[in-house]
């Protein structure tokens, strides 16, 4: 793709999403697929006097040792792998499948217990992230695979990512801080609330969040971004939702989803299509009956669903919760191997209460609330 | 390999489904994709003395034909390609998407517009040899909902590649199929009974078409057109079907007199609402169908397998095919899939010859499905 966006989306990852300075450990994470996107990133952190290391996965290697790897396989982490997770200063993923449903036939358990084994890393690599010592930022590189999945050809959902991205925008990186700047205001107000009440079609969920810190993503750590999130009190999450997107877990698509809260526990779970494998999921571990998260999408220029979490759950004027693992800069405290993002939309007929005043209607904050 | 061989696939194009002889033209369209298929095709073309032509298109393409095309490209076709269509002997396309939505967002009245101009080349090529056929890729892998290696694989089933003699496995889907319609062909009514379903049809006087993998690679079905008054009774799908890009589950009709009189689907009713609404022939059925192929055994999203799973009847509301002696006219022809290899029967003139999948009077049929399992 001969395409100067592509330009622009190394800088904005590269200078503006990890900050990359001169001497940084910049491990880049990838498929065959993103080469061009690469290509440009790679050239972007040379210029930044700074050191890139690539790892490029082949688009097979995950499932065959999920469907031809022993369990002591699966389990193992290469020491090579955590090197990097404990000493990179910068980590940039650049997703690109070119089958979204690679791991479709795979055995569920076995997809379980990789997630399971990956969980030290992940640790590591929040640890390091909330500490201040590691910047990650994940991104997705279009493909036919995802552009197939949005129902759309190559080039509209190129389209498509760079609109989410700004990139169509004179200065992406001023909007971008523009806009954090906002997120920051909203999330000092939200930060003072103790409960939030969700009211929709089918849903009615009251979650607390006292004393918990609200983050606002403003293109640091997933790129395109666009929400504001926190951890709810683990135990205050009670009341019904049903999920008006569906959700996707390894490839297999759930729809349909209704869960039911009592006391911050999923004591219901139910769904048109992949209940199985939501009762499943719900079964993973301890944490993944709770909710480590809880966020409003706010990104303006993602108006459709697109079957990609990544884009998905910034569509402005949703909002989504995670059932297992919080983040811990949010101050929630769930932990599990799962952290499996639910999408709603509340553009219509919605209202969210904070301390029983309305402070969003529609799918947008109530104006004058600070 | 997992996936089919590019050579053996080549020649069973070759030898079975084109019949190609010394000084033949033959046509070729694909995609990029297909490579390794069209070198071996290529090659096996030029050793039975023909002439390759291979139409290779690039990725993006078609989109980009769809995107710039102007009035005067809807509206006409090339002279070269009627020349092309009348001076070749046979033709081949080789289904191998990059993307299997990447004409969603094209209006579906520029491409309709586009093919009624095209109508001549059409009918010059089926006019000739011709066959349509697939190569998998990882995007119809994706819509299959499989991981790539295994949609290879399945493909490879499908095709009878995974036997010695892919041609003679062929052959002798012929011949039993032959016998199934030597036995159809002496049916008046046929009534199609499982759960959710209880209907009955009138075949009497209409044409069993034995479809043998010649001109669908893969196939394995036999088809009729139905008398289109005859249609009496309900019928439920539960093989979902996606006839405009979007995927309709759980489809029952109900039928008086041969017209849909009641419709409701699980997923998707108002794509079904939609599709009936077409024309007076949506209402009525253009094609009662049987699937034989055992090498094909779950749904994939694509009707060029679904419709022959073996052990499965089909239904199209809409246009039938004249070679049946079926009358329907539509624009619509929306093939419906319903699985009888659990719980199923068919009856001809009330005897039972079908039964959970199998053909009672006909044991041959079952020895194709067990040299698939070994």
């Amino acid at each position: 793709m001969a395409d100067d966006r592509l330009e622009r989306l190394a800088g904005v990852l590269v200078d503006y999403s990890t900050g990359v300075k001169e001497g940084d450990l910049v491990c880049i994470d990838t498929d065959p697929a993103a080469a061009p996107l690469v290509q440009a990133i790679w050239r972007r952190v040379l210029a930044a006097g700074a050191h890139p290391h690539l790892r490029v996965d082949l688009d097979r290697a995950q499932e065959l040792l999920l469907r031809e790897g022993n369990e002591a396989q699966i389990d193992w982490i290469t020491p090579l792998r955590r090197a990097e997770v404990e000493r990179a200063d910068v980590r940039i993923a650049v997703e690109a499948g070119v089958n979204t449903r690679a791991n479709t036939t795979v055995d569920p358990e076995r997809l379980a217990r990789a997630e399971r084994a990956r969980e030290p890393l992940r640790r590591i690599h929040f640890r390091r992230a909330s500490a201040g010592e590691l910047r990650a930022v994940i991104t997705v590189f279009p493909t036919n695979g995802t552009a197939q999945e949005a129902n759309m050809s190559l080039g509209e959902y190129e389209d498509f990512v760079f609109r989410a991205g700004l990139l169509d925008h004179p200065d992406p990186v001023a909007d971008w801080t523009a806009l954090g700047a906002g997120f920051r205001e909203l999330g000092t107000w939200l930060g003072g609330r103790k409960t939030i009440r969700v009211v929709s079609d089918g849903t009615d969920l009251t979650l607390g969040v006292k004393d918990r810190t609200w983050i606002p993503c403003d293109g640091k750590e997933n790129f395109p971004d666009g929400e504001i999130f926190t951890g709810p009190v683990e135990s205050q999450v009670d009341g019904v939702v049903r999920f008006t997107y569906p959700g996707t877990y390894a490839g297999r698509r759930l729809s349909g989803i209704e869960l039911e809260f009592r006391e911050g526990q999923v004591v219901r779970a139910s769904a048109d299509e992949g209940e199985e494998l939501l009762l499943r999921m719900l079964e993973l571990d301890e944490g993944a009956r709770h909710v480590g998260e809880f966020a409003f999408g706010l990104n303006e220029a993602i108006t459709e669903f697109t079957g990609h979490t990544l884009f998905d759950e910034k569509i402005g004027g949703t909002m989504h919760l995670a059932l297992g693992a919080s983040y811990p800069e949010s101050g929630g405290t769930v932990q599990s191997a799962l952290h499996w993002d639910l999408v709603c939309d509340l553009r219509a007929g919605s209202e969210v209460y904070a301390d029983g005043e309305v402070v969003y209607r529609d799918g947008r904050f109530v104006e004058g609330l600070f | 390999m997992s996936g089919p061989d590019p050579e053996a696939f080549a020649a069973l194009l070759a030898d079975y489904c084109l019949e190609v002889q010394p000084g033949q033209q033959v046509l070729v369209r694909s995609t990029t994709l297909a490579a390794p298929l069209l070198l071996a095709l290529q090659r096996a073309l030029l050793e039975r003395e023909a002439w390759p032509l291979l139409r290779v298109s690039l990725p993006g393409q078609e989109r980009g034909f769809w995107d710039a095309a102007r009035d005067r490209h809807l509206d006409g076709f090339p002279a070269v390609d009627l020349a092309e269509a009348e001076g070749t002997a046979a033709s081949l396309a080789i289904h191998a998407p990059e993307n299997t939505r990447a004409l969603a967002g094209i209006d579906p009245a520029r491409t309709a517009r586009a093919a009624r101009a095209r109508e001549p080349v059409r009918e010059a090529a089926l006019r000739r040899r011709w066959c349509v056929t697939v190569w998998p890729t990882p995007a119809a892998a994706q819509q299959a909902g499989m991981a790539t290696e295994d949609f290879a694989a399945f493909v490879r089933r499908a095709l009878f590649l995974d036997r010695d003699d892919p041609i003679a496995a062929w052959q002798e889907l012929r011949d039993r199929q032959a016998a199934l319609v030597e036995r159809l062909s002496h049916a008046q009514e046929i009534r199609i009974e499982a759960e959710g379903t209880d209907l009955t049809l009138s075949v009497a006087g209409r044409t069993w078409i034995n479809s043998d993998g010649r001109r669908n690679m893969p196939s394995g079905e036999v088809f009729t057109g139905p008398l289109e008054t005859s249609a009496e009774g309900r019928i439920r799908f539960d093989v979902p079907s996606s006839p405009r890009g979007v995927e309709v589950a759980g489809i029952e009709l109900e039928f008086r007199e041969g017209v849909v009189v009641s419709a409701r689907a699980d997923r998707g009713d108002d794509v079904l609402q939609a599709a009936l609404a077409t024309d007076d022939g949506a209402r009525r059925l253009g094609e009662l169908g049987i699937g034989t192929n055992f090498g094909i055994d779950r749904p994939v999203g694509q009707i060029l397998f679904d419709e022959k799973i073996g052990g499965t009847v089909h239904l199209a509301l809409g246009r039938s095919y004249p070679e049946t002696g079926g009358a329907n006219e539509s624009a619509l022809h929306w093939d419906m899939i319903c699985d009888l290899r659990e719980d199923g029967e068919v009856y001809a003139d009330g005897e039972l010859i079908w039964k959970n999948g199998h053909f009672l009077a006909e044991p041959a049929l079952e020895v194709v499905e067990s040299a698939v399992g070994g």
